[in-house]
């Protein structure tokens, strides 16, 4: 990372001065290229509407589709980065068709089993599924208008009990009335891995292998003509060096995608229509090449999409919308490459030989061989099928009263994933050297057998939904009001992972079921006071008879300060707005869905038998399992919002908003409210409470004079923090463990205080607990020391164990994130720039890639700094050990790290033909692009990327391509 | 008009919208009403509450038993929270054997029970007039009716399970809602407990069968269901720990403001005495007695007459596990019986005279095993006493192969024997049936000799049941002798309690009852260093103090959970917590 770091040191200095120097010139020219108007004109997509931009009265992020799709990625959720103030985007790792990021709105606020994911609006229809199911992830950039962040209470109160964790909304495109315009674009490149774990080669394994021996007092293992052999290479049977890593994945994987689309139309029918296909291969080679049995590892996406408007009568319009993804995942071995990462990162590279001398594969008892198990094990083929479609009626009502319309709508959408196996098992034999130097064959571990075959379905869902609502609009004089009553209901059938798709019984094919209504009156007068009211009203069938329905009320305020008088003519600023928000939203899943917590109201029965009889016979027992909570509930979020958006100087735009949300009802086990001689396991009420405060700032500087250079440069910052105000947990004499007042998702574990010295051991001889440490384990100089904070009676007592837990490090999710955009065009070159950071997060530096030999694993140039008697200065890694050691790798402060980074997500460089040239190929225009994604990352940890510290690495993506349109 | 035609059109498709219903279309798992109505269900309901009966093996943070709480053993694992005990680290707050909540969870399940068979719906057998189903019907009608009397015997023992521990305690019998005011539930007074569960037995032993093959119960199907000696056998339990000193002399809790919760009013010892030992002639009389049979096999059996009660489970070895020597296949060497314990076996010196241990006797050190009450080797593994499966001698002493340094070697220098079913191989992960003895005949013996002893000493019967006892086939001990005071005859009485009991789970409530906490409880436990000389293979044994106890005068009850105390505002903590 260190040598990354210097070089974005000189790109952003690069960016900087140029900026500066940009900001100087004041040289602008016109292009399409650069969205170029301010953040507060247009109109913005709001919950079931839309609004003119400036009277937006709610707390609303937006990014346009054509701004992504300057990021290229596989999922939309990758191409979010730094794109969005108030919306975190953890990556995982990118596996093609597998790895999808999280989102989150404003922070976590909800803790328990609750969910904490926003809701996902496709062209006012809500989406499912979760992960890489999730529709929204397999959306391309093409086929999106905007997506909408709405953040607070007034931009989410209609939805009601769905709301409170945030809402998603995507517009996709339409047609305009115009002339047909096709555009088509294509793009070749290829992804490598941003960073892969480090391990040490064969000889250096065995020299610190040995040392590990001996600090455990047992005799080295691996003799000088060992460590010789694994130097020099000359004996790869017996003593090999094999980087694993190299046998499985290959360095870069070509990545390609093709876009055709068109749109146009006229008075009575406008079409938008969109094909887009992209194809991806994993890191893995390609062993389908290689044996028949084995497949090349690919995955392929395609998107479709038709949307239709047609007057049917001066009054009547319909909007039709079909589109979809297919998407095929092949894989050797298994569905994902979870398992072969896994083995990759615990197989020592002296273990065995890739092949044996008689053509055998190697391997041994413990590992399997991960080449012959991605060569000789069969392969997984996963396709997955969406399909969204919905037909809307529009009906101008016009002669009832002007400004009047209603709709009524229908979306059906469906999800399919199917999995298809191929499976088989191969022998694998392990070698020891006989007394004369041959070679001995151990009995074959694991049987040959021939491929066999299975299908099965691994996840999928369907919705149906109903709309209806009435619209109206119209001015009075300086007046200008706007209502809206809305109808929804909406029916999701599960049968994904969460429902057991196995076992499918009789309740998963029971829908989840929504009735919602909501209205909506804005009043707005003489473009200056603005003021809004919104209500949702909710019921949702996971609640008992009674407690389905619920209210969530919500207003806001607005000032145009910049429309009174006396800013009218100010030349400094040239638009400001105050705005103010507060309201109640909800969330409903508040358990993971599924049938174990599906209607908690009801009481269910199960549990222990007993044996009678004199053949101990066992009769079957039913016991009440937690008692029925006829009142459970979705959680309540009260959420307070104030902001300003203002324009200075024509071309600085900023907006900020400050938030306070706090949440009720989380259900949280209640065992400070129900007490023990009730007698029944307690049930889960909504007793929890959460905080959250924090501020969203974005502020933009754009430069379009018209002239030959022009450019933008848009910077935010987020910030939020969860705290848990109360849960209800059991009491504990250490206050550390509690977890109330802590933030939600902070680790708790031992703290670390250095290394155990000799001195320490030996007053441990003479006195055990006068140096506290753990039982479990003998303790020797250079194992990790923890501080002893408490035991059972809460008071330190000599003793290291889970009473001595506390918290530590920041969660994993970081509280302040940001986001910097820019872009520039001159004379037909355009550049755009993602910047993405993360500050205060912590990392968990665990498992094998960093812990030494454990669990038979191998060994990582972090554990080089390891204690010995002669480096006790400056070690900075436990000493080894050959065992599973109960001490050194508890949970604890010694394996976090900071995990704060800023990265460079997205760079693209075009350039666009002067309209001279274009035209005379007849078209409109001609460009040509070249993109990187994940270029590169500054951030603390020595030893891979923050986000992916092991499994499948995130990518780096490089890609060329071109755009044509006539 | 053409304009109310769009409001109705409209209306129409908005009114179809929102008045979706949202009732689940179909329902397929079992709620109350489906189980209340099945004979079968509710026969299930009963066999749940069943399965609340404890079972002492690992009850203790999955491993310990309580025994490792008393002087009877020692838990390897540090970590294990049964040390708590042992360090007096425990409270309000952490308790380490909380069964305050199990316990209240099987009388829920009691009071709901016993709603619920009032609800079972036997038409498809009353109204059938096919004389097969008609003789189902009474069946079914008279085996509800003794359904109600087990359960409620298991209710009085729930509840006895935790006057032994708490005192006096809220006598709930109704199921509570969420909705209740907790604040308002009290405890009960101590008597009136004692006087609700004795009064539960006295029903059940008037109903239920006198045992497992007394009609209608069927030993090959009914093994192990609540009996009448069963209910006679805890009134006797229960009346002489009513008896006792504890629940008879508050002045161990310093003034305490609501005696009544904790100790009866003062009477008549003699009587209550007297109550105790009538209580048990009655259980003994009740049936034909048994033949005691050997010791060692008693505790890997269900069925056996001398059971009177008995925590009946499935398969397992992880009692194997845990207690096995560390030296063994996956052997942990959990509970390891201390020096205290093995002292308490006596040494026979001939067919009539049996004398206590004495580390001073040179005699008794010389072969400290030699001679011993055969229930030590049956019940303790000592160094070099054979054990486990491949079978091989255990190797205590210092540098054996279940001998210190090993991590996590017995740290006493002995391991448990009783309830291990050495033929297991751990290895291959064989299992075996566990089941925990509640009762057994021994008990009624010991209760009706201890309550003779204070109010008739001298009484011949004492004699007669402190002997069947000592006399089992395979134990054989010297019988009382004569001419022995009351308080060496209850010494002697005690002692063979101890032994007889050891591991049983009764030492850490008689060491209450008897108001003997700092004797028995605070006392330290004793280990035996074992030495052998490489040359001459003669082994040593040297009796050490191995760790300190923790005896306070408040934890002769244990206290109420504070979690409960918050929320239950009328709930009065235990004294001196």
């Amino acid at each position: 990372m260190i040598k990354q770091y210097k070089k974005s040191i000189l790109l952003a200095a690069f960016v900087s001065v140029f900026l500066v120097d940009t900001l100087i010139a004041q040289t602008v020219i016109d292009s399409a290229i650069i969205i170029t108007k301010g953040s507060f004109s247009g109109i913005k997509n709001i919950a079931f509407g839309t609004q003119p931009a400036q009277q937006v009265t709610g707390a609303i992020s937006t990014v346009t589709g054509a701004s992504l799709e300057k990021n290229f990625n596989l999922n939309l959720g990758n191409t979010l980065f730094g794109r969005l103030p108030g919306v975190t985007t953890t990556q995982g790792g990118s596996e093609p068709g597998q790895g999808v990021p999280n989102l989150y709105v404003r922070g976590i606020n909800t803790f328990g089993g609750a969910s904490n994911s926003p809701l996902y609006i496709i062209d006012g229809f809500i989406s499912n599924g979760v992960g890489s199911s999730n529709t929204f992830m397999q959306l391309i950039p093409e086929e999106i208008e905007t997506i909408s962040v709405l953040k607070d209470a007034s931009a989410t109160a209609l939805y009601g009990a769905r709301g409170a964790n945030g809402v998603i909304l995507v517009t996709t495109k339409t047609g305009k009335e115009g002339a047909l315009k096709v555009g088509f674009s294509s793009r070749q490149g290829f992804n490598q891995a941003q960073s892969l774990p480090k391990f040490l080669d064969a000889q250096n394994y065995s020299i610190l292998f040995n040392e590990a021996l001996v600090n455990d007092g047992q005799a080295p293992r691996f003799t000088q003509a060992d460590l010789d052999a694994y130097r020099d290479g000359t004996d790869p049977v017996f003593r090999p060096n094999v980087n694993w890593y190299d046998q499985v994945l290959k360095s870069t994987s070509p990545v390609s995608s093709y876009n055709l689309n068109f749109s146009g139309g006229d008075k009575t029918v406008r079409y938008f229509g969109v094909l887009n296909a992209i194809t991806s291969q994993s890191l893995l080679k390609k062993f389908g090449d290689i044996a028949d049995e084995s497949t090349n590892s690919n995955y392929t996406k395609y998107n479709f999409r038709t949307n239709v408007d047609i007057n049917i009568t001066k009054r009547l319009a319909v909007e039709f919308k079909v589109a979809g993804a297919i998407e095929q995942t092949n894989n050797p071995n298994a569905y994902n490459t979870g398992g072969t990462f896994d083995l990759l990162q615990s197989l020592a590279p002296n273990s065995f030989p890739i092949i044996n001398p008689n053509g055998t594969f190697g391997g041994n008892a413990q590992y399997s061989n991960p080449y012959a198990n991605l060569l000789a094990t069969g392969f997984f083929q996963n396709n997955t099928r969406t399909v969204l479609s919905s037909l809307k009626l529009i009906q101008q009502l016009d002669m009832i009263t002007p400004g009047l319309n209603a709709s009524v709508a229908i979306s059906s959408n469906n999800y399919f994933e199917q999995g298809s196996i191929k499976s088989k098992n191969y022998a694998r034999f392990s070698l020891t050297k006989g007394p004369l130097g041959d070679t001995i064959y151990s009995n074959p571990i694991g049987q040959l057998t021939t491929l066999a075959g299975s299908e099965q379905t691994v996840d999928q869902y369907r919705n149906l939904i109903f709309q209806g609502a009435l619209n109206y609009k119209r001015t009075f004089g300086k007046s200008e009001v706007t209502g809206l009553i809305m109808f929804n209901n909406d029916q999701v059938t599960l049968f994904g992972p969460s429902s057991n798709p196995s076992n499918p019984t009789a309740n998963s094919t029971d829908p989840y079921k929504h009735n919602s209504s909501a209205a909506r009156f804005t009043y707005a007068y003489d473009n200056k006071y603005l003021a809004e009211f919104s209500l949702g009203y909710m019921g949702s069938e996971i609640f008992a008879p009674g407690n389905r329905y619920g209210f969530f009320p919500a207003g806001s305020i607005g000032w145009i300060a910049s429309n009174e008088n006396f800013l009218k003519k100010s030349k400094q600023i040239n638009f400001l707005k105050f705005r103010a928000s507060y309201g109640q939203t909800g969330n409903d899943i508040i358990a993971p869905q599924g049938l174990p917590t599906r209607y908690a109201f009801t009481p269910t029965f199960g549990g222990a038998g007993y044996n009678f009889g004199t053949a101990n016979n066992s009769f079957a027992g039913f016991g009440e399992n937690a008692i029925a909570n006829n009142n459970i509930t979705w959680e309540k979020e009260q959420h307070l919002n104030i902001g300003l958006d203002a324009t200075f100087f024509k071309n600085f735009d900023i907006s900020f908003d400050y938030f306070n949300r706090n949440r009720k009802d989380i259900l949280v086990a209640s065992n400070r409210t129900t007490p023990l001689f009730l007698g029944v396991n307690t049930p889960n009420l909504n007793l929890g409470k959460s905080s959250t405060q924090g501020f969203d700032l974005s502020l933009r500087y754009s430069n379009n004079n018209k002239k030959d250079l022009q450019f933008y440069i848009e910077a935010n910052v987020s910030y939020s923090k969860s705290t848990i105000v109360y849960n209800a947990e059991v009491l504990q004499l250490n206050p550390g463990l509690l977890n109330t007042g802590l933030s939600v998702g902070q680790p708790i574990g031992l703290v670390a205080i250095g290394f155990y010295t000799p001195a320490d051991i030996a007053q441990r001889l003479v006195d055990l607990k006068s140096v506290p440490g753990v039982l479990t384990e003998v303790i020797k100089a250079g194992d990790i020391k923890y501080l002893d904070f408490g035991g059972p009676n809460g008071t330190p007592d000599g003793i290291i164990d889970g009473n001595d837990r506390r918290a530590i490090g920041n969660p994993s999710i970081p509280r302040l994130i940001g986001g910097l955009n820019a872009g520039l065009t001159f004379k037909g070159f355009d550049l755009n720039l993602i910047f993405n950071a993360s500050f205060g997060n912590t990392s968990y530096l665990g498992g094998t890639v960093f812990h030494a030999f454990q669990n038979n694993g191998q060994v990582g140039p972090i554990a080089l700094g390891r204690w010995t008697p002669a480096t006790a200065a400056t070690a900075d890694y436990p000493r080894l050990s050959a065992i599973n050691n109960q001490n050194n790798y508890q949970f604890s402060s010694f394996w976090q790290r900071d995990g704060s980074f800023v990265k460079l997500r997205s760079a693209e460089l075009g350039y666009t033909f002067p309209a001279k040239v274009t035209n005379r190929l007849k078209l409109n225009s001609t460009r040509f692009f070249l993109n990187g994604t994940n270029l590169f990352s500054i951030d603390n940890i020595e030893f891979g990327d923050p986000e992916s510290l092991g499994g499948y690495p995130v990518m780096r993506t490089i890609t060329v391509g071109f755009k044509i349109q006539f | 008009m053409k304009k109310y035609m769009y409001l109705i059109v409209i209306g129409s498709f908005l009114a179809f919208v929102g008045c979706q219903k949202l009732d689940r279309e179909f329902v397929t798992f079992i709620g109350r009403d489906e189980i209340e109505q099945s004979f079968g269900n509710v026969q299930a309901l009963l066999s749940s509450i069943y399965s609340e009966l404890p079972e002492g093996f690992t009850p203790i943070g999955g491993a310990a038993m309580l025994a490792s709480a008393t002087d009877e053993a020692e838990f390897t694992l540090e970590t294990n929270s049964v040390h708590q005990f042992n360090t007096g680290s425990w409270n309000a707050i952490s308790n380490p054997d909380l069964l305050w909540g199990n316990y209240y969870r099987g009388i829920r399940k009691v009071n709901q029970f016993l709603v619920s068979t009032g609800k079972i719906n036997l038409d498809p057998w009353r109204l059938d007039p096919n004389p097969s189903a008609q003789a189902v019907f009474i069946t079914n009608l008279n085996a509800i009716a003794n359904w109600q009397y087990e359960a409620r015997f298991l209710r009085a023992y729930f509840y006895f399970e935790l006057v032994k521990r708490y005192g006096g305690v809220p006598i709930i019998n109704n199921s509570l809602s969420l909705d209740e005011d907790f604040s308002k539930i009290q405890r009960s007074s101590l008597s009136e407990c004692i006087k609700f569960i004795t009064d539960e037995c006295d029903s059940a032993a008037l109903r239920l069968p006198l045992s497992g093959s007394t009609l209608p119960y069927v030993l090959a199907n009914d093994l192990g269901r609540i009996t009448r000696i069963a209910a006679l056998a805890l009134k006797s339990r229960v009346l002489l720990y009513a008896a006792s000193d504890l629940f008879n002399n508050p002045s161990w809790a310093g003034g305490f403001a609501k005696p009544e919760l904790i100790s009866l009013p003062s009477g008549d010892r003699i009587a209550r005495w007297k109550a105790a030992s009538d209580a048990a002639k009655v259980a003994i009389d009740a049936a034909a007695l048994p033949i005691l049979g050997a010791y060692r096999t008693l505790f890997n059996t269900f069925n056996n007459a001398e059971i009177i009660l008995t925590r009946r489970a499935g398969v397992s070895n992880i009692y194997e596990v845990v207690n096995s020597p560390i030296g063994f296949p996956r052997g942990e060497g959990g509970n390891t019986p201390t020096q205290n314990m093995v002292d308490a076996y006596q040494v026979r010196v001939n067919a009539t005279t049996a004398v206590s241990f004495d580390w001073s006797n040179p005699a008794h050190t010389l072969d400290p095993y030699a001679n011993r009450d055969p229930r030590l080797e049956a019940t303790i593994i000592r160094n070099g006493a054979s054990f486990g499966t491949p079978t091989r001698l255990v190797q205590l002493y210092d540098g054996g192969l279940d001998g210190k340094p090993i991590i996590n070697a017995s740290k006493t220098g002995y391991h448990l024997r009783k309830y291990q079913v050495e033929s297991l191989n751990l290895n291959i992960g064989n299992t075996a049936v566990h089941s925990w003895i509640l009762i057994r005949y021994p008990e009624l013996y010991l209760n009706y000799a201890e309550a003779l002893n204070e109010w008739s000493p001298g009484n011949a019967d004492i004699k007669i049941f402190y002997d069947r006892v000592r006399n089992r086939t395979g134990v054989i001990m010297p019988l009382l002798p004569a001419g022995l005071s009351q308080f060496q005859v209850r010494d002697l009485v005690r002692n063979e309690r101890r032994v007889e009991f050891a591991f049983e789970d009764h030492r850490n409530w008689d060491a209450r009852r008897w108001l003997q906490g700092p004797a028995i409880l605070g006392t330290p436990v004793r280990g035996v260093n074992i030495t052998r000389n490489p040359l001459t293979a003669n082994v040593t044994y040297m009796p050490f103090v191995l760790e300190p106890r923790t005896f306070d005068a408040k934890m002769y009850l244990y206290p109420i959970p504070q979690n409960d105390l918050n929320i239950g505002g009328s709930l009065v903590q235990n004294p001196l917590w």
